[in-house]
């Protein structure tokens, strides 16, 4: 199931928020939130519904071994035991294949290939769960002793099948004990919408636009229409996944958990660097604190550490060569900030240093966007103006045309302006004494407007793929 | 603090209020709005419940009966509508993956047999909406200004009514044998784009000189297999986009004149008709449909006049002909762009009555009767099939007209609206659509001594080999 769909909206949530407050007793509170998840998942895996409790079992009894046999041999066996189990789960599930075929085509072998799709979600519940395992066995958490309350981090689905990559840590008061309060409630509520908007009314949107300039006919695509349709890929994935992300946090906030931000409006950064502290924030900071600092961080190593935590970002998102030349690009690129650029970025105008940053991240994108890489490097030929592409058609003038208010507010989307001018008026109105009453009347009626509008476009959609589902 | 309820009241009463009224809600079965009709609960089975079909079934059947669906679909087409910059003439280009992706050739079309449904559109990226054309379901009332004295169909055949026949969308990407996919764009993507401009709808057209010299070629053979005694003529249709009145967006789509001078510079002994510069004169006429990829029976009608010339005979002046119309079609084009323009400019049909006698029988396993125009098509979604009752493998017309002549045509579903215009010059008129025609083609003409061939298609055809792969089918059965 995706939330943006009208029967999670509709039907699955009400009925999920309803039992859940129905129910005063914690105990209850969780079961509740563990069968509708299993039944989130199954709605789309079925069958990988198994998987996921199996993987759940096997961290979870991981946890207990090193919890009680703290100190010992015993507790680092368990350890690389569940890594690798972890690590062999995914590779099977994920990576089987890919690495059959370039076997195959590197000694003309002729391993066959299993026909399994990817069990939705498994990037990122097995990454969820192996944080567990280290972070017990670091002492940074205790094990916990309930399968039931174990089972209910892992396949909670606020964040189970596209992120944020939730740390037990994070969470493990909160599975004991929430407090939910009104405010939190109104603000859960207020998150969760904007997150349904940007995915529905945004990311949808600019997909559909997109969709003649990335996957029409690369030989009549004029130079202008390769940039439009990678500004709007650069749109679609952000509001995508951000806009999911925000759906999760606010879904957590309704009922009393909190998740850590996975977005911070990384299009307005200055550099790679910065960009990639402000973009799926979680995502970087498990491979920070799990691959980068033990391998001896900026300490030894210090490029190699970087290459493969890059190469390991970019094969992540996908079985694929064009991801990992994604994550090279971008290990690459942060290598020569770190050595050299960040020096002169820091000296020029703060516009240079934005366009550099925004051009480095829409050329990652194209690699990112094709699977297949020669059609990648011919597209970034065309952004380029290389070859015997057109620079300009009607069609790109058409689109401009067509869609410039929607460019523009996907442009706004894209940097803090909503939540700039809401402290402006914060601030002007501050003596008002009905201040507080205006913006609770404020917040429901634009609530309700974007629900029911994204109502409207799931209704009359023909387009609503969940970019980060592949992953 | 109290006034914070507020949001939390609202967004509960929202997401319950709607999430009850959908399970009250009574389902329909079908969207006069959208033309289509509207999935159903599906029935459960093992397998889609361990495929997860079951599920994305039930997916498509919440948003399909989703309470006020038509004001939602109508809203969101109208929002839409508002992102442009003030100013554009809301021109777009609506690039359709898997254009016409599922053809005639899926299943051969049984008299009786549920047809699989054909989708169209990209497919990977409707998870819940798929494109499932209902032209089997009648939409009740969708016809109701229909004359009340038309026979609702062949008589004696009342199972012939529900025939589950496929689309009726002529070959221009379709894959109808495993051929080499040579349509396919370099991705491996079927692309095909629609200009949406001036309320119509009009296909963009991709000039491939290699598919050009293959049509010919193949026509070269068959003329060449067929004899002396055959002649054979080729008619090439231009679409819509050729005669649109704007410079700018003409551009986007490639000569389809240039195309046609090509082909029939390369065609030998094979006669080539002017349809071209007739349809010119009269192109600001109503010779295309708006919201539908073939032409009008007037169009048809001065293709027609053209071949008159080709074919040595006077043509039949139009006023000589009875008409009925059928209005509020919207064609193949809507369906595939859902565009608001058009679903607020429906097209009208006018239907040219034969007023010679004859007897139409199309060919599966064995003869089944029809007519030549079948006004009971006016009250179902493919008002297009008045023409011909749509594409058949086979379809034979005789007249009492006993001159002899006897004519085999070779088309696309553009040819459905130009045959009824054959009938008062000859004898026997056979239909052959080759997506579905599953025999020798010379063999049909050497056991009914058929004199005249005439390739009837529109102009895309020679932007794919698909066509001449399927001339090459028939001939080598």
């Amino acid at each position: 199931m995706v939330f943006s769909s009208l029967i999670f909206l509709y039907f699955f949530l009400p009925m999920n928020l309803v039992l859940y407050f129905v129910c005063k007793n914690l105990t209850y509170r969780n079961m509740v939130l563990i069968i509708f998840s299993l039944a989130f998942y199954a709605w789309g895996e079925p069958v990988w519904v198994i998987l996921l409790i199996f993987s759940a079992a096997i961290d979870y009894f991981h946890g207990l071994i090193i919890e009680r046999n703290r100190g010992t041999w015993k507790a680092k066996a368990a350890l690389i035991s569940s890594i690798v189990l972890n690590l062999s789960l995914l590779g099977f599930f994920k990576y089987s294949n890919f690495i059959a075929q370039n076997i195959n085509t590197l000694f003309g072998a002729n391993i066959p290939l299993n026909n399994f799709h990817l069990p939705i979600g498994i990037s990122f519940y097995t990454f969820q769960t192996l944080s567990y395992v280290i972070d017990v066995y670091r002492n940074d958490t205790r094990a916990q002793p309930s399968f039931i309350k174990f089972l209910l981090f892992v396949s909670l689905f606020h964040q189970l099948v596209a992120g944020p990559i939730v740390r037990y840590s994070d969470i493990a008061q909160e599975i004991d004990e929430r407090v939910i309060t009104v405010t939190e409630m109104y603000s859960g509520i207020n998150r969760f919408v904007t997150g349904l908007g940007k995915k529905v009314l945004l990311a949808n949107t600019a997909g559909e636009i997109a969709e003649p300039f990335l996957n029409g006919d690369l030989q009549q695509l004029s130079t202008v229409g390769a940039w439009i349709g990678i500004i709007l890929y650069s749109f679609q994935i952000y509001f995508d996944f951000s806009g999911y992300s925000d759906m999760a946090i606010g879904m957590g906030k309704m009922i009393g958990f909190h998740y850590r931000e996975n977005f911070n409006y990384p299009y307005i950064s200055k550099s790679v660097t910065e960009f990639w502290r402000r973009w799926h924030i979680s995502l970087g900071t498990f491979f920070r604190d799990y691959v980068y600092i033990p391998l001896g961080g900026n300490r030894s190593h210090h490029i190699r550490n970087l290459l493969i935590v890059w190469f390991l970002t970019g094969l992540w998102h996908g079985a694929s060569w064009n991801f990992v030349i994604w994550g090279l690009f971008y290990g690459i690129i942060i290598i020569l900030e770190k050595k050299l650029l960040s020096k002169i970025l820091n000296k020029i105008p703060a516009f240079i240093s934005h366009i550099y940053l925004l051009l480095t991240v829409m050329v990652a994108w194209v690699f990112f966007c094709f699977t297949d890489t020669g059609r990648a490097f011919a597209y970034i030929g065309v952004m380029l103006g290389v070859g015997s592409n057109p620079f300009y058609t009607v069609q790109d003038s058409m689109a401009i045309l067509n869609n410039g208010l929607f460019f523009i507010i996907a442009a706004l989307g894209c940097t803090p302006v909503v939540p700039v001018l809401k402290k402006r008026m914060d601030d002007m109105l501050k003596d008002w004494k009905y201040k507080d009453l205006a913006f609770d009347i404020c917040h429901p009626a634009i609530n309700i407007m974007l629900i029911l509008l994204s109502t409207a476009f799931l209704v009359g959609k023909t387009y609503n793929p969940f970019l980060y589902f592949r992953f | 603090m109290k006034s914070k309820y507020i949001n939390l009241i609202v967004f509960f009463t929202c997401l319950v209020g709607i999430g009850i009224l959908n399970i009250f809600a009574e389902d329909r079965a079908v969207s006069e709005y959208e033309n289509r009709t509207l999935e159903q609960f599906p029935e459960f089975s093992a397998q889609d419940l361990f495929s997860g079909e079951f599920f994305k079934k039930i997916d498509i059947y919440f948003s399909d009966q989703f309470v006020w669906r038509d004001s939602f679909v109508r809203i969101s087409s109208e929002v839409k509508d508002l992102k442009g910059l003030p100013g554009s003439d809301g021109a777009t280009v609506i690039v359709q993956g898997g254009f016409n992706d599922a053809e005639e050739h899926g299943s051969p079309p049984e008299i009786g047999a549920s047809g699989e449904e054909p989708f169209n559109g990209p497919v990977e990226t409707i998870p819940s909406e798929p494109d499932i054309e209902p032209w089997l379901t009648p939409v009740p009332e969708a016809g109701a200004e229909n004359k009340p004295e038309m026979t609702p169909g062949p008589t004696g055949l009342p199972t012939l009514e529900p025939t589950p026949e496929p689309t009726h969308v002529p070959v221009q990407k379709s894959e109808p044998t495993p051929t080499p996919a040579e349509e396919k764009d370099d991705n491996g993507r079927k692309v095909g784009k629609i200009l949406i401009y001036n309320n119509s709808a009009m296909q963009l057209f991709k000039a491939n000189t290699e598919a050009e010299a293959c049509y010919a070629d193949t026509l070269n053979k068959f003329k060449e297999k067929a004899g002396e005694n055959i002649k054979v003529y080729s008619l090439l249709a231009p679409t819509s986009i050729e005669f649109i009145d704007n410079e700018k967006y003409k551009s986007l789509s490639d000569s389809q004149k240039d195309a046609i001078d090509r082909v029939n510079e390369m065609l030998d002994g094979v006669v080539t008709v002017d349809a071209y510069s007739k349809l010119r004169e009269h192109k600001d006429e109503y010779i295309y449909f708006r919201t539908d990829h073939h032409w009008t029976a007037l169009g048809a009608y001065y293709a027609y006049a053209g071949f008159a010339e080709a074919a040595g005979f006077e043509a039949v002046p139009l006023e000589r002909y009875e008409t009925e119309t059928i209005e509020d079609y919207l064609g193949s084009l809507y369906d595939m762009t859902s565009s608001s323009t058009l679903r607020k400019h429906p097209d009208t049909i006018t239907v040219y009555k034969p007023f010679v006698d004859n007897e139409y029988h199309v060919w599966y396993e064995g003869p089944v009767k029809l007519k030549v125009i079948d006004m009971s098509h006016a009250a179902q979604k493919n008002k297009y099939r008045v023409f011909i009752s749509g594409d058949r493998p086979l379809g034979i017309i005789k007249t009492d007209v006993q001159n002899g002549r006897k004519i085999l045509v070779i088309k696309d579903s553009y040819g459905n609206a130009m045959v009824p215009f054959l009938l008062p010059h000859y004898e026997e008129i056979y239909v052959v659509d080759p997506r579905q025609y599953g025999k020798n083609i010379f063999k049909l003409i050497q056991d009914n001594d058929i004199g005249e061939v005439v390739f009837l298609n529109y102009a895309l055809i020679v932007g794919d080999k698909n066509f001449a792969g399927l001339i090459e089918k028939v001939m080598n059965q």
